[in-house]
């Protein structure tokens, strides 16, 4: 240990603050351990107040991108298509014989009733069986002839079941309202988005937990099986899910004090990482409340990356303070010189961290801006609750006896496995892991090439595949003539429009052109609603289902059409295009379709005729301004529309956000290390797992969507601390005249030590979240897992291999002597 | 200009995009403007070319010789010669919804429909060619209703001073009629509102007449170069809807309607008569095997008549739903319509039973196959059923082959 007796006098070989042998940041904070202390608490105090006013925000603008053309087109139209979305449907199935019984009639019907007087229900547009508004209908000789399904002279008799059977039939709700097998039926329950008697918005957690508890619970049972889907509800379990995450972080917590005393064997050592990171997780969300910010489900994740991310450089600090007391340093010197040692690379990295995680600014999605904002916030934070607050504290306290021995005993020990991992520092064993590096990176690189854009699953994409909601979902899709990924059109006209026979014909040649596209199942639309009833009013005679020419008959027709088939100024009638599935491929094709039939179709008109009233537009026909009623097709809306412009941010975001993001960690470790080779040494290993985490999403099919776009930022942010501690280390190491192979075993078991732990810790942390309910925090866990593990491994192993060809310890001891005389650096 | 519509996803086909192609196109939608082009008039605009033409709306289907021939919404005419299982696309100028067609011979075929559209083909289906459409239909309607004005006005300027009170009477109402008449003619010229034919039947490759709504009727008689109105011989005051024409016996022809029309002509079309139904609710179709004349109506209403339809029997068939379409051979019938209800009749056109199509999609037309099942038109396209009304176990398919004539 001889080399290292002067190193307190030394200083590293980097520039981004002092050049002082007691760099002024450590003399300001360490001069002033006091006040340090009371600025920070009082901050804390301040931060901790703004978590009283942390509020979880369920809103479905930040989960899309506002600025896309295609959620602009759907926004101008939000209000009039609002109707659709917020919607459940109950279905409510009896295990034994079908739906005609009177004791399912009679459960119906209570169902029914109590559905009626759940909070935020639209009670005016409920439809099931039991409503008057579910109506049957025939052609007789003397004209129509119709009722309600459950005629009031409904007794239970097996006469009248028969009747509603009858009904039932000449009704057309087969499919719709009752399941095509007769063993279900539906209660259609739209809701109103404002709370009538005190005007607040409806909370979707709230009325979801309303159904569960009054309806599923209550009427669920082995002969009647309650089904419920719907926005709302979808929104109401993902909300639920949310609240799991608390559970997750404690057990990320517990786990981590474990592994952490493990690592330490002191109680001190234990608790004050997790209290200043905990501190950290404090001003992060208090801070971001203080400015406004609410928690959605992806930034409720964010303190979990805070937390870990402090408790990895908590650590570092930790294990430096063990080492120096075990030097025989008191706890101030101990703590002084494992800040000197750490607050280069620790700020280096956190830095890097912040402004890697800033390129997630590039994508246009406010939840992940949001996270984006969060998570640099976060690690900002922790630049000064882990590299000042925690030594501060610590010089303080100290660290105890047994940890001290504790760390002395290992920085003795012959390290076997450290000394086994050395060797790949050696030219002889190096090129090995450098061969299977290029391996798995040529064969990751084109494994990748079948990566999808989006969401793959089937059902809510957000939630499991066998979570209740999708198991709802997948009986609603499989017993009714319906599908959950709809893809809507709006084509717009002139108001008062809607109904001309052009913008019909044009609706209705769109819609069979749509049917051919591949991956669609069926459309629909106020034509389909205008053939249908022509065809009734001329006695159901299939002749009759096309559209008129006759204005008066076109108005007729689409009289009692459904509000939800055109705005309130009939400027706007919304083709609703059902799906096989939301694949990013079949949501090109339909795009693309689209497109190309608007190419043929659209009037390339002024827009001011689009505003013009009925006889304005007249007029202007009149004088042959305009050949016509103007008609556009306008992308998107639906879940699958909004879904396709989605995709197309993330496909437009991916490459932006992967090159500035390694531009970014280039550019922070260039001018920390100033040189190519370091910066290689660095950022190749992490290149290797941005590849082969790319290689992992094939193959576990998850697509890159909003969830796991952020992910590829935060992996590479993180990651590239560990190859900073390493290659950091190992410098001085080497500058210290030690062999490549000798300094990267006094690296390994130092810094080594530390970022495997970290490594670990960091797994664990996010590893919890593959416990999720919430598909996509699940998704995420498995990335990030991966993520942290792998390029830990990538800082111990290959990182060292490149360096043994890469590096030059001549030359830089030759350059470090040119600019610093004999000095060896600190460390 | 809409040539780049038909197939429309073969240009746009992509298969395991990468995400930069992804990028790439995605640039390239938003800047490709191309030709403009704008809404056509379905009566200009040849109809797409399409794999699910044999599952969309299906209206008529009739045999060609050995082969089978369906017409339906969008312009769709198609056709199979194995007996319904495999049908080929024919290329017809219109998108129109077509209603009916019929073939004189093998080659000679006529579609009619909505836009009062009449499609000829001279190649067995493959292509069509458009003889008229409504807009000419509504400029022969108004000639045709100002003549009728002023003969009922001379008419009952006549009457008025020699004939009774009661020949003034129906003197003055059929000039109410023809002033409403013409009215509705000059209203539909003026607002280009049109009106659909219902059938079409030709009985020789020159002479043939297609009816439809509102009592429109036209006939030729050189195959359909010369299309003439021929709506005011029918005795249909109230231009009641004509649903079918069909022919019966050597030399009638008779029109079925709305509201219990039967019309008759025995001179092929010359002079008609009206003849007095057993129901007075609509009638959508007569079939005429041997001596035996089977009619088939609103809400299951189906009659018999042995006597060349002085006098009719009801038959029950255990069914309300409307029939639409129907077919008869020396071995039976089969009606079908609404709510996939299908009614067989045995041999002797006497007993009837009554099922459901699973799926319970409505139908319109139905005919024998030479295999013996029963190729079905309607709602859900083609569907191929068993005499007992099962569906077969191999259902009809497009293919892009012209088949084997």
């Amino acid at each position: 240990m001889s080399e290292q007796k002067h190193h307190y006098s030394s200083e590293p070989e980097h520039y981004i603050l002092s050049s002082e042998s007691e760099p002024f940041l450590e003399r300001l904070i360490f001069n002033n351990r006091s006040l340090v202390i009371v600025v920070l608490m009082a901050l804390t105090a301040l931060f901790g107040y703004g978590l009283s006013k942390v509020t979880l925000d369920a809103s479905i603008e930040k989960y899309i991108p506002l600025n896309h053309e295609y959620i602009q087109n759907y926004l101008v139209h939000k209000d009039e298509m609002k109707s659709g979305v917020a919607n459940v449907k109950i279905a409510v199935e009896t295990t034994d014989g079908d739906i005609f019984t009177q004791d399912y009639m009679d459960t119906l019907s209570k169902i029914s009733d109590e559905i009626f007087f759940v909070k935020g229900v639209d009670r005016s547009g409920m439809e099931s069986l039991w409503t008057p508004n579910v109506r049957w209908m025939e052609v007789t000789e003397e004209g129509f002839q119709g009722g309600p399904v459950i005629p009031s002279t409904y007794d239970g008799s097996p006469d009248s079941l028969e009747q509603v059977r009858q009904n039932v039939l000449k009704s057309g709700q087969v499919g719709r309202l009752v399941a095509n097998n007769f063993e279900s039926s539906i209660i259609n329950v739209p809701l109103v988005e404002y709370n009538p008697d005190t005007g607040e918005k409806l909370s979707y957690a709230t009325f979801s937990a309303d159904l569960e508890e009054k309806i599923r619970n209550k009427y669920g049972s082995d002969q009647y099986r309650i089904y419920i889907t719907g926005t709302p509800k979808k929104l109401g379990d993902l909300l639920e899910g949310a609240q799991s995450i608390a559970l997750f972080f404690l057990a990320a917590m517990v786990m981590t004090a474990i592994l952490l005393y493990l690592y330490s064997r002191c109680i001190r050592g234990t608790i004050v990482p997790i209290v200043a990171s905990l501190i950290a997780v404090v001003w992060q969300l208090g801070s971001l409340a203080l400015m406004g910010f609410t928690i959605d489900l992806y930034s409720v994740l964010v303190p979990f990356l805070v937390f870990a991310i402090g408790i990895s450089h908590g650590v570092q600090i930790i294990n430096g303070i063990a080492i120096e007391s075990g030097k025989g340093a008191s706890p101030v010197q101990a703590a002084r010189h494992a800040f000197r040692g750490l607050y280069v690379p620790g700020m280096l990295a956190l830095l890097s961290d912040a402004i890697g995680f800033l390129t997630l600014l590039f994508i246009d999605i406010g939840v992940i801006q949001e996270l984006a904002i969060a998570a640099s916030v976060g690690v900002a934070m922790i630049i000064v609750t882990n590299l000042v607050l925690l030594p501060v504290i610590m010089s303080y306290i100290g660290i105890s006896q047994p940890g001290i021995d504790h760390a002395y005993k290992a920085s003795q020990s012959k390290a076997p496995v450290w000394r086994g991992l050395s060797a790949f520092a050696s030219r002889k064993v190096a090129p090995f892991p450098i061969a299977i590096a290029i391996a798995m990176g040529i064969g990751g690189y084109y494994y990748s090439q079948d990566l999808k854009i989006g969401d793959l699953d089937k059902g809510a994409p957000e939630l499991r595949a066998d979570s209740r909601y999708n198991k709802d979902n997948a009986f609603m899709v499989g017993n009714y003539s319906t599908s959950s990924d709809v893809f809507v059109v709006m084509v717009e006209t002139a108001p008062e429009r809607c109904n001309a026979y052009k913008v019909m014909d044009a609706m209705d040649r769109f819609m069979w052109y749509m049917e051919n596209v591949p991956g669609v199942q069926s459309a629909t639309s106020l034509v389909t609603v205008s053939k249908l009833v022509t065809k009734s009013m001329n006695e159901g005679n299939l002749n009759w289902s096309a559209l008129s020419r006759n204005q008066t008959v076109l108005n007729t027709s689409i009289q009692r059409a459904p509000g939800a088939l055109l705005n309130s100024d009939c400027s706007m009638a919304p083709v609703i295009i059902y799906l096989n599935d939301h694949k990013a491929e079949t949501l090109e094709t339909v795009v693309a379709a689209v497109e190309n039939f608007k190419d043929s179709y659209d009037d390339d008109v002024d827009m001011k005729f689009y505003g013009y009233r009925y006889n304005e537009l007249e007029q202007a026909i009149e004088d042959g301004e305009i050949a016509s009623v103007p008609v556009r097709f306008q992308l998107a809306s639906g879940n699958a529309g909004i879904e396709a412009a989605t995709n197309q941010v993330i496909a437009d975001a991916q490459g932006t956000m992967l090159i500035f993001v390694y531009v970014v960690v280039f550019v922070l470790c260039f001018i920390t290390f100033r040189s190519l080779r370091a910066v290689a040494c660095i950022l190749i290993p992490l290149a290797l797992t941005s590849i082969l985490s790319q290689a992992l999403m094939t193959y576990l099919d998850i697509g890159v969507k909003v969830a796991t776009l952020p992910v590829i930022a935060l992996g590479v942010g993180i990651g590239v601390d560990y190859g900073i501690y390493i290659y950091n280390r190992l410098e001085v190491m080497i500058l210290a005249g030690k062999s490549m192979q000798e300094a990267f075993f006094e690296t390994l078991r130092s810094t080594g030590k530390a970022v495997s732990f970290t490594g670990v810790t960091l797994a664990i942390g996010v590893a919890t979240w593959m416990l999720s309910p919430i598909k996509f925090q699940a998704d995420m866990g498995i990335l990030l897992t991966f993520m942290f593990l792998w390029n830990m491994l990538g800082a111990l192993i290959l990182l060292p291999a490149l360096a043994s060809f890469l590096l030059k310890p001549e030359s830089m001891l030759a350059r470090h002597k040119k600019k610093h005389g004999e000095v060896p650096p600190a460390g | 200009m809409f040539s780049d519509l038909v197939r429309p996803w073969t240009g746009n086909q992509k298969s395991g995009l990468s995400l930069l192609s992804g990028l790439f196109i995605t640039g390239a939608l938003a800047t490709s403007t191309g030709a403009f082009a704008e809404w056509q008039d379905p009566l200009q605009t040849p109809a797409m070319s399409s794999d699910k033409a044999h599952q969309s709306l299906l209206l008529d289907v009739t045999e060609r010789g050995n082969a089978l021939v369906s017409v339906g919404a969008y312009g769709h005419a198609i056709v199979s010669t194995d007996n319904g299982f495999t049908w080929f696309q024919g290329s017809v100028p219109v998108t129109t919804t077509l209603t009916s067609v019929d073939f004189a011979d093998e080659k000679n075929g006529w579609a009619v429909g909505h836009d009062g559209v009449i499609l000829n083909t001279a190649d067995g289906g493959l292509n069509w060619t458009k003889q008229f459409d409504g807009f000419k239909a509504n400029e022969a309607m108004l000639t045709s209703a100002r003549n009728n004005l002023t003969n009922a006005e001379e008419r009952s300027e006549e009457i008025q001073e020699t004939g009774s009170d009661m020949e003034v009477e129906q003197a003055m109402t059929a000039l109410e009629n023809a002033e409403f008449a013409f009215q509705d003619a000059e209203y539909d010229l003026e607002t280009g509102s049109t009106k659909p034919f219902l059938d079409v039947y030709f009985w020789s490759a020159k002479e043939g007449i297609a009816v439809g709504a509102y009592g429109m009727a036209f006939q030729t008689m050189d195959g359909g170069s010369e299309w003439f109105e021929i709506s005011s011989r029918l005795p249909n005051p109230n231009r009641l809807h004509l649903n079918a024409i069909t022919r019966v016996g050597e030399r009638s022809l008779t029109i079925v309607g709305e509201m219990g029309l039967m019309l008759r002509s025995d001179d092929m079309g010359e002079t008609w008569v009206g003849q007095s139904a057993p129901y007075d609710g609509s009638l959508f179709g007569l079939l005429d095997e041997g001596d035996t004349q089977i009619l088939f109506a609103l809400r299951g209403h189906t009659y018999r008549s042995d006597d060349d339809g002085i006098t009719w029997q009801a038959l029950d068939t255990g069914s309300e739903q409307t029939l639409l379409g129907g077919f008869s051979s020396d071995r039976g019938a089969m009606l079908v319509g609404n709510g996939g209800s299908v009614v067989t009749l045995n041999a002797q056109l006497s007993g009837a039973e009554s099922t459901i199509i699973a799926g319970r999609k409505g139908a319109a037309s139905v005919i024998r196959s030479e295999a013996g099942h029963f190729v079905i038109a309607g709602d859900a396209g083609i569907q191929l059923v068993s005499r007992e009304g099962k569906l077969l176990q191999r259902q009809a398919e497009m293919s892009e082959e012209k088949g084997n004539e």
